[in-house]
Formats: C-alpha cells, structure tokens, sequence
C-alpha cells in the first residue's frame, strides 16, 4: 500500500519523530467499497483500517480516527505531544468533535 | 508387610542413601530454579523485555528473539520503507514469529513449561507462579495509547455496517462506527456510545 499523506510529530524528550501515515485508500476485494488504512509509528506502533462506501468517505473517516487517536493519547494530555516544536497545541491537522474540549481544532 | 520389609532389605540403597539422593536432586533443582529465574528478571528488567519495543522483542529463556526467528525464515519479497506496515493491531506476534508470548497485554508470565528446549529450569511447587508484577517491579507492559475495548467496538461496528443492505446505510453507519470510536478513546474505553446508525431492515449487531 502507497503512503498518501505523512505527518512527523515531535514527542518531547525524544529525538526521533512520531510518523502519522495515512495510506492511499483501496477498493476492497471481498465486498464493495474502500478500505483506507492510517498508521502512527513508535511508541504508539498503531494502525487501523476504515471502510468507507467512497474512497473520499474512507479517507475523511481515517483522517478522523488518526486526529482522534492522537488528541486522545496519554501522550498529548500530558504536554508532551507536539507539531514543529509546540507541545500540547495543534499537531497540524483538525481534532474531531470529541475532542473540542482539549483541542479546539474543529474539521 | 513381609513383602515391604523384603523389598526394602534387597532395595539397592539404605534409608540414609536415599534420603540424601533425595536431598541432592531438590537442592540441584532449587539452584537451577533460582538461576533461570535470576535470568529471567535480568533479561526483564535490564532492558531486554522491558524495552523491547514490541512483543516481538521479547526473548524467552534460551531462546531469541522474535525478530531472530523471522529472520531465520526464507525471506520475503522485500518492500520499500515507505511501504512497510506498522504492526496492525489483528496481527498476533504468533501469527508473525511462531511466538507465543504477550507480554504488552498480559504483563510478564512464566515460560509456558519445563521440559520444552529453551526452558531449561524446573518448576518447583512451592514457588509462587511469576504471573504478575510485583509492586517493586517496573510496569512490564508498555503503555497503550488506544483503549483495547475501542478497537473490538470498532471492528464489530465495522461488521455490521458492511452488512448494511444498501450503500447509504453502509456509509452512514460507517461514519457512525468512527464517532463512537473517537467518542470511545475521548471516554478512556467507555464503549456503547453513541447508538451506531443501522438501517431499520439491516442487522443491528
């Protein structure tokens, strides 16, 4: 599967980035619709794949998931979470509706 | 009686000989038992367990690592990093490496049994069972970023929605399924809420 879009994060006290991937979405083989995977790299070491009717509609829900899993983590509570040096804010994509209340980032 | 008294007169060694046989093979078990046990916990707590970076990094006793393992095996056709998965969170370290060991979820156990290579010491039975950490141990299992209940929740919504039986339930209980998993990793592993969407003639669980 191709990486469609990536996005390096700063954890604090690390020196390596944490990799947020999303894959390029793909036509399921075993029923209709599309699969759309997305990935965060150590320490999280995460992935899941979305189904979607569309690839679009399997691509906005994996964007939704990633956002979700990264504002919802331990990690990100505790500060140490960061994008471009800044921790604890916007990690450089939108927070999902759950979220609005630690990351006022809406979609 | 007769017969004990007999058997005993013409048995090979005296009460004393093998009270002290006897006496030899526990201490000699006892020793084993306490090397593999001090080896287990240094692997464990010097590094090796405690900071592999997944299951499959942790090595058992006299054995090697799972990475080791896969390694050992005829190679697969190769791809290029970018290209490389993470871990999926459906794929078991056993499925990957023959290893049965889930030390991420589980915490530190015992090596399943004696007697199997790679396990050379004895299982006294006074000794309690390593199944947990103690209070002085360092936590044994990483820390996991997403709920587990979040991700089943997730995959049972996923399958009923491909259940659906049209494609605009299909999508809208998709969307559905991934705001009760955001809601679910918001909540820290509440599950059940909100009501995933189902069409009225479709399977709702």
């Amino acid at each position: 599967m191709t990486v469609f879009v990536e996005l390096p994060l700063d954890i604090a006290g690390e020196s390596e980035p944490l990799m947020a991937r999303i894959l390029a979405p793909q036509k399921r083989d075993e029923a209709t619709g599309w699969v759309c995977r997305f990935e965060v790299g150590a320490p999280f070491d995460y992935s899941l794949d979305v189904n979607g009717e569309s690839s679009m509609q399997a691509l906005a829900l994996a964007l939704k998931g990633l956002s979700s899993v990264l504002y919802g983590s331990s990690l990100y509570e505790e500060g140490r979470l960061g994008h471009h040096g800044v921790f604890g804010g916007y990690l450089g994509l939108p927070a999902a509706s759950a979220f609005q209340d630690v990351a006022p980032y809406p979609f | 009686m007769t017969d004990m008294q007999s058997a005993r007169m013409h048995a090979p060694e005296t009460m004393a000989q093998f009270v002290a046989r006897r006496n030899r093979e526990v201490g000699d078990r006892e020793r084993a038992y306490a090397e593999g046990n001090a080896r287990w916990s240094a692997s464990t707590l010097s590094g090796v367990n405690y900071r592999a970076p997944t299951t499959m990094g942790v090595v058992a006793l006299g054995s090697m690592p799972a990475q080791q393992v896969a390694q050992q095996r005829p190679r697969q056709p190769s791809v290029g990093l970018a290209q490389r998965p993470f871990p999926t969170v459906a794929k078991s370290a056993v499925d990957t490496a023959g290893v049965h060991d889930c030390v991420s979820c589980h915490g530190r156990v015992r090596p399943p049994f004696p007697g199997i290579p790679g396990f050379p010491f004895p299982s006294p039975s006074r000794e309690p069972p390593i199944t947990r950490d103690g209070p002085k141990d360092p936590p044994s299992r990483r820390r996991r970023e997403t709920p587990k209940q979040c991700d089943i929740q997730f995959e049972r919504d996923t399958d009923v929605c491909n259940r659906q039986p049209n494609s605009a339930a299909k999508a809208q209980c998709q969307s559905s399924a991934m705001e009760r998993l955001q809601w679910c990793i918001r909540k820290k592993g509440e599950v059940g809420w909100p009501e995933l969407f189902t069409h009225p003639s479709g399977p709702r669980r």
